[in-house]
């Protein structure tokens, strides 16, 4: 019996483009959304600007998130985690500028915010080849902590067998508690011109940021889809015992996936370090929620094995512009927590309830046998 | 292999190695600053623990059930400013009616968890973080002044307050204070609940086998609403508490507890898959989680330390805890043969 | 008439979502009688006995007569109250709690008390495992004994509110010889104190064994109620499948060179002991033997999940370390698991995915990435090669029937060329048609030269369709024979 796959062609499945379809629609609604109740606000070139340059911090966290998530876990320490690489890179590259012009404790101690030892400070860095090779460093610094902080977090997963949940809590503490223990809690800031290119500057007319995001989604896309790892952690996701009689080495699987998001929390602090021009504990944590908020309603289970990132990239672009409406209708941070709580569980409870239109009569059959509560 | 099952029985049972765990950890930081294992030091370990300890009640009884609750602190905190300054704009009531209230209005809040987790059966890491930045987000957007200095003075009164006075050689005088009496008293109606009522039956129930407790006819729904209102009571309890202890009223403080409360709900034991823990266990997670803290203040450890050093705790112990299930689980295997 | 009878249910039917579960079923169990059900997957057996135990509610028009009193439906309480108890194929036992707490919990949710103490729990179950005739330490949890005894704890819970019927799902799956005899001793016991049993099963030596009245469901019908003295296996096999299986038994020939795979004195700790056979290309060996007897842990050493402590493999002739499944796949073994749902599919994954899920390192063109067209014709063509019925390769595996998604797992290892192919209970909770087919595609991948071992606890199936028997028992192989020379009687009472 010959079936009849060859007539599809393109590269996604039918219900996953129906899927990025909905997204792509549901994105649009709520920019026009804003766009109709707010046009010269919304539509101004500042808060345009500001959405381009804001939402690559927040989504390179969220894809982050997602490549945990999609293991069947969950990663509790992205925004301490970002601090600390953030932190870490941002002690070398103030080092390495300042040689010999001042030491590490003054420089914690907020000696940069006197506006004229500022001034005096950087006039004295280096410039040209030797500050691009500082920025190097300190970008590969942050990657590295990232990946390090990650790493951690997948030994904890994968070798100790701690439930993610726990795991995550605990670095989260770990990680917050050694960046508290280095800097004492001051910012970090006065950081080279080369170095603020990367979260204020522009590359064709594109901000640099968002050139950053895009090329992370490519990247992670291309993981994700195209590689044994990606597909490994998608079996591992849906059924971690199936996936080890596959002779899928689950293990390593998880370190690298732990890995991944701790080098994406990497990444984003140094957006997020670039675009202010200071870096201290605490920073982001607005986030958490958000990340969380977002990655499922990109259509990443809650328990794991599926999920698409066009879906979250796509949910990363509804909340910032919902974000932004937020913040041209003056609503206070404490404001936007309640309505981003009350989305997470919203969405979560039309997600569980699971598109019920969609599903065939034998899905609905399966649902009626029922679950044990998840975490 | 009596012999053996019996030492291994020993070293399985979580409780006792604490105990033990912690006699040593008091003995070693005792000889580095022997001003650790003075009556002064231990009581007021377990004064300042109290707050601690209840709210750890309240999570324990979350974890047995198999779920998890981080919205006890934004609970916590709501309840406090709510009945503190209720209470300070009719100008009545007295620590009474402020425990309460307070344990009133956070058990209404666990409910709304418990509605949430019951009928749309959603996982409850997500229910309750959302219910915790709404809780927390809208306690801030209604406050203007979130701070309160200055309460009515029975708050700290009940503080001072204390059974079995006595003075000690260096003639301080130093007592139960009333807040450990409230935890035992709490720790007393936990415990008798899981070990002599069906409710208690059920929530382990729940934990062990859901699936199971449906079909042996326990009231899910019942006993889901009650878990989860029952850790808002305990966390309103806990809020009043810490008014009478620091005679203010703060948005942020308690936010800040929730991890060191999870610490030593797991440090005691209390599985984080569900099915088993007990308040022993739960009573000592919380002192070993205080006498470390404690304990590097005496060292003097600066105080930015201290969060790594919890860090360390959650992750050693469960770390702990799961080799010994994996050891359990050889254990059984080599039976069964 | 009807005080003979425990419970009567007439014109009992039940639809989910337009698919018919039961369509006009009358069942009648007798007082103190052991009334088995059989019936193939999807035949109805589990909703007729929620239906019974009160869990699911029929269409209307049912009647169901319980000890005399008639009811349209039963909810779980009515049931409870009226004794009937179910034991269900998972147990659905406490892990965490004690034997005491488990046997008790019932009785104790039925009697609506509030409040309950050890001493009272302990009296409960004190009592129940009396009645029962056996021994359990009371303080023990459940979660750290054996399976059997977790089946006597089930037992003794439903012994102490099941005062009229016992349902019984599956009970035998999980037990090996011993403890069948012993579940078979207090199902007699039972049935002595004038409870009735209705035990659903489907191997049919044990049905022989302890029935006395046997139900046949199929396609949601009752194809007859019948006394055990009236039927015989052949019979049985005839009124469910609607057709005589011809019973011949493999005669292909295969070369006996060099072997293809060799194990020597093979051993784990508690496990197995000193196994060693040779298996030759297109060569079936069929390895039976009771729950326990280490048949599951025997071959997954061989595929490299539960390696083995000590012992020699050599695959054509050369020495071979197997310390994992890596080392197990570049040896050309593969492994289809027991329970495909658990450990062999992805469920919400789809067919694609599943069948692709060994190849990464296969598929992967230059730069390291997967190749799209590369998965789509590895999947289409394998679909196509097992006749795996299904629109798309899109579609998740959970919309499969059970002999489909069986065929996914198989063709998913089949696409790495494997020289031996080991496949633990192919046909498990596989219908009785779906069941010939898959051993058609078995006997197919013989004559192109692979190697097969499969293991299963059927003596016919064993008997039918492979070249060579091995039986084991308590971890050693204590007899091999060719399947020409034994027949299933004989194979049956070495089994015991």
């Amino acid at each position: 019996m010959k079936t009849e796959h060859r007539r599809i062609n393109i590269r996604t499945t039918n219900s996953e483009l129906n899927q990025s379809l909905a997204y792509f629609a549901l994105f649009i609604f709520v920019f026009a959304l804003m766009a109709i109740l707010q046009p010269r606000r919304f539509f101004s070139g500042t808060n345009l600007q500001q959405l381009a340059f804001q939402i690559p911090e927040f989504g390179i966290l969220a894809i982050g998130m997602m490549v945990a998530m999609i293991s069947g876990g969950i990663d509790l320490s992205i925004i301490t985690t970002a601090n600390l690489a953030g932190i870490t890179s941002a002690i070398v590259m103030l080092t390495l500028s300042h040689r010999g012009t001042m030491d590490l404790n003054a420089l914690l101690q907020g000696i940069m915010a006197d506006e004229s030892t500022r001034q005096a400070l950087q006039e004295a860095m280096p410039t040209g080849i030797a500050m691009i090779g500082i920025v190097a460093v300190t970008v590969l610094t942050a990657l590295a902590v990232g990946m390090l902080c990650g790493l951690f977090n997948g030994f904890l997963v994968a070798k100790v067998r701690i439930t993610p949940i726990l795991a995550t809590l605990g670095t989260m503490k770990l990680y917050e508690g050694i960046a508290l223990v280095i800097t004492k809690g001051s910012p970090l800031t006065g950081f080279p011109d080369e170095f603020i290119f990367l979260g204020s500057g522009t590359m064709l007319g594109i901000p640099t940021p968002m050139v950053i995001f895009i090329l992370a989604i490519i990247g992670l896309a291309i993981m994700l889809r195209k590689t044994p790892l990606g597909r490994g952690i998608y079996a591992v996701g849906e059924n971690p015992l199936a996936a080890r009689y596959s002779g899928l080495d689950n293990s390593k699987i998880l370190l690298k996936t732990y890995a991944t998001t701790g080098l994406m929390s990497g990444l984003a602090a140094l957006v997020m370090m670039a675009r202010v021009d200071s870096i201290k504990v605490g920073y982001g944590n607005s986030f958490q929620l958000q990340s969380i908020l977002v990655v499922i309603l990109g259509g990443v289970s809650t328990v794991g094995g599926t999920g698409n990132i066009i879906g979250v990239v796509f949910s990363v672009l509804i909340l910032r512009v919902i974000s932004s409406g937020f913040n041209i209708m003056g609503f206070s941070n404490y404001m936007r927590n309640v309505i981003w709580g009350s989305l997470l569980i919203v969405v979560a409870i039309v997600i569980s309830s699971g598109f019920s239109f969609a599903k065939s009569k034998k899905q609905k059959q399966q649902k009626i046998q029922g679950a044990a509560p998840q975490k | 292999m009596q012999k053996r099952q019996i030492t291994s029985k020993f070293l399985f049972r979580h409780e006792p190695m604490l105990f033990i765990v912690m006699i040593i950890f008091a003995i070693i930081v005792n000889s580095i600053n022997a001003a650790f294992l003075t009556p002064e030091n231990m009581f007021d370990i377990l004064k300042t623990s109290s707050i601690t300890g209840m709210m750890a009640l309240g999570v324990m009884i979350v974890m047995i059930s198999g779920g998890i609750d981080i919205s006890f602190t934004a609970i916590a905190t709501v309840s406090m400013q709510v009945t503190v300054r209720f209470l300070m704009a009719i100008d009545k009531g007295n620590i009474v009616t402020a425990f309460l209230l307070a344990g009133l209005i956070g058990a209404l809040m666990g409910c709304i968890n418990g509605f949430f987790v019951y009928r749309f059966k959603l996982p409850t890491l997500i229910v309750t973080l959302g219910t915790s930045s709404i809780f927390h987000g809208l306690l801030l957007s209604v406050l203007r002044i979130p701070h309160l200095y200055s309460v009515p003075g029975y708050y700290f009164d009940f503080s001072r307050m204390s059974l079995f006075t006595f003075t000690t050689a260096g003639g301080t005088e130093i007592g139960l204070s009333s807040l450990t009496v409230l935890l035992f008293v709490m720790a007393l109606l936990v415990w008798l609940i899981l070990r002599f009522t069906m409710l208690g039956r059920g929530i382990y129930a729940i934990g062990g086998n859901i699936e199971a407790a449906k079909r042996a006819g326990f009231n899910i729904m019942l006993i889901q609403m009650f878990i989860y209102s029952f850790i808002g009571f305990t966390a309103g309890l806990a809020s009043i508490e810490y008014v009478a202890m620091f005679r203010h009223v703060h948005p942020f403080n308690m936010m800040n507890m929730m991890l060191n409360v999870i610490a030593a709900v797991v440090l005691g034991g209390t599985s984080f898959s569900g099915g088993s823990g007990t308040v022993i266990g739960t009573l000592l997670g919380v002192w070993m989680i205080y006498m470390i803290t404690n304990s590097l203040i005496l060292m003097g450890v600066p105080s930015e330390w201290e969060p790594v050093v919890i860090g360390f705790v959650i992750i050693f112990s469960i770390g702990i805890s799961a080799m010994q299930k994996s050891l359990r689980k050889t254990e059984v295997k080599i039976i069964e043969n | 008439m009807d005080e003979d009878y425990c419970i009567v249910l007439r014109n009992i039917s039940k639809s989910y979502a337009g698919v018919e579960a039961l369509d006009n079923v009358d069942l009648s169990i007798r007082k103190g009688e052991v009334h088995c059900l059989i019936g193939e997957n999807g035949s109805g057996k589990s909703t007729l006995i929620k239906i019974i135990a009160g869990v699911v509610t029929p269409s209307r028009g049912a009647n169901i007569t319980v000890n005399g009193k008639s009811y349209t439906k039963l909810t779980p309480i009515d049931a409870i109250h009226q004794g009937i108890q179910i034991i269900y194929q998972d147990l659905s036992l406490f892990p965490n709690m004690t034997v005491a707490e488990n046997i008790a919990m019932n009785q104790l949710l039925e009697s609506g008390k509030k409040t309950s103490t050890h001493r009272q729990m302990e009296v409960i179950a004190k009592k129940a495992l009396q009645t029962i005739g056996i021994d359990l330490p009371l303080d023990a949890l459940v979660g750290d004994i054996p399976i059997a005894k977790q089946q006597c704890v089930a037992i003794s819970r439903a012994v102490t509110c099941g005062e009229s019927l016992i349902i019984m799902d599956e009970p035998t799956s999980s037990l090996g010889k011993k403890d069948i005899e012993y579940l078979f001793t207090i199902i007699r016991t039972l049935k002595s104190q004038g409870i009735s049993i209705l035990f659903v099963g489907h191997k049919l030596n044990e049905i022989f064994e302890i029935a006395d009245r046997v139900t046949i469901l199929k396609d949601g019908k009752n194809l007859g109620t019948h006394e055990i003295q009236e039927l015989t296996h052949e019979k049985i096999i005839e009124l469910m499948t609607g057709r005589t299986l011809a019973v011949s038994s493999y005669e292909r020939e295969y070369s006996s060179a060099e072997p293809l795979l060799e194990v020597r004195n093979l051993s784990k700790a508690f496990q197995f002991k000193q196994v060693s056979f040779s298996l030759y290309p297109g060569e079936i060996i069929g390895i039976t033997g009771l729950v326990g007897s280490g048949r599951t842990e025997l071959v997954s050493a061989l595929f490299g999940l539960n390696p083995a402590d000590s012992g020699e493999i050599f695959i054509d002739g050369k020495p071979t370390t197997i310390r994992n499944v890596q080392d197990g796949l570049e040896a050309g073994i593969c492994y289809v698991p027991e329970d495909r749902l658990t450990q062999g599919l992805f469920m919400n994954h789809s067919i694609e995915e599943n069948l692709i899920v060994t190849l990464f390192k296969n598929l992967v063109s230059r730069m390291g990435l997967l190749s799209t067209d590369n998965i789509r014709k590895t999947s289409v063509s394998w679909v196509d090669n097992l006749a795996i019925k299904t629109p798309s390769v899109y579609l998740p595996v959970k919309q499969l029937s059970g002999g489909n998604q069986q065929r996914v797992v198989i063709a998913k290892w089949l696409a790495r060329n494997p020289r031996i192919l080991i496949l633990d209970g192919p046909t498990i909770g596989v219908d009785v048609g779906a069941k010939e087919e898959i051993h058609r595609i078995i006997r197919d991948l013989a004559a192109q030269g692979l190697g097969i071992i499969f293991v299963s606890d059927e003596a016919p199936e064993v008997i039918q369709h492979s070249h060579r028997i091995l039986l084991m028992r308590e971890g050693a192989i204590v007899e091999s024979m060719t399947s020409q020379e034994v027949r299933e009687t004989e194979l049956l009472e070495k089994l015991g």
